[in-house]
């Protein structure tokens, strides 16, 4: 072996424990969080959208609902009751977002 | 290989991009390491979350290798430009930075090369140790390193003769 093929062994060095799958899992768990935090950038701006939509078409809308309204309430008690599950699941995304729970 | 999996992590595919780390990690590590940077693991770490979330940018999936070590490149000199780093390393973790020694290269041409490694400007630290030692070809690491082709020529050339001159006891 020359001068220049034991170089090219020193200067390839690589780290001695192969700690692929330890540093891949970190790499992925941050890839993971930020891609979750993406999407939540998404839906926020998306919410916004409709809402100003919606805001826009108060008048219509305010009419509209005043007359089917009384026929809305069961809607409207499932909705709460979904929002009620969405919260109860609410540790699940802390955890997601990195946050730390109790 | 690199291409079709950078296809699938840009569509947005998590997996495809783990196995991109998983084929990439070791020799970017290593790169960082014989670069002279001591936390080449949060470098590379860090390499790899900005590369994830700039992959859109990426014109040629075929150089993605040569765009993530740009990315790493320009990580580390930003890293040494900022404050120091506060996170104390324990022994175990300095043991596992420690690199895989070459059975070819005996102790004292070793403390030698390392030696000799360290007194080269960090430039031409990269570009030896992407040319001789991982193989690239001169216009990957030019445009890795972001770097004049005549540069890294001249920097592999005057690295080399200095690194040769101090083995096999000349």
């Amino acid at each position: 072996m020359n001068l220049d093929d034991q170089l090219s062994a020193f200067l390839g060095e690589t780290p001695k424990q192969s700690r692929a799958d330890v540093f891949t899992a970190e790499v992925m768990k941050r890839v993971e969080q930020q891609a979750f935090l993406d999407q939540l950038k998404g839906l926020v701006v998306g919410a916004g959208a409709i809402a100003l939509v919606l805001w826009g078409c108060a008048p219509a809308l305010n009419a509209a609902v005043s007359a089917i309204a009384p026929s809305l309430a069961p809607t409207a008690a499932m909705l709460a009751f979904v929002a009620a599950v969405v919260m109860a699941g609410g540790p699940g995304v802390w955890r997601r977002l990195g946050l730390s729970v109790g | 290989m690199d291409a079709a999996l950078v296809r699938q992590a840009r569509a947005g595919s998590q997996t495809a991009f783990a196995r991109l780390v998983a084929i990439h990690e070791k020799p970017l590590r290593g790169f960082l390491r014989k670069s002279g940077w001591i936390d080449a693991d949060d470098i590379a770490q860090e390499a790899f979350v900005a590369a994830w979330a700039g992959l859109p940018k990426l014109r040629e999936d075929e150089g993605f290798r040569a765009w993530l070590y740009g990315v790493a490149w320009k990580k580390a000199l930003s890293q040494r430009r900022g404050a120091q780093r506060a996170a104390a390393r324990d022994e175990a973790w300095r043991g596992e930075q420690e690199l895989e020694a070459a059975a070819e290269v005996g102790a004292e041409d070793r403390m030698a090369l390392e030696a000799a490694l360290a007194t080269l400007p960090e430039d031409q630290r990269a570009c030896v140790t992407l040319c001789l030692g991982q193989g690239w070809s001169h216009a990957e690491v030019s445009q890795a390193l972001g770097l004049p082709l005549g540069t890294v020529k001249s920097h592999v050339t005057r690295g080399r003769e200095r690194l040769l001159a101090v083995m096999g006891g000349s």
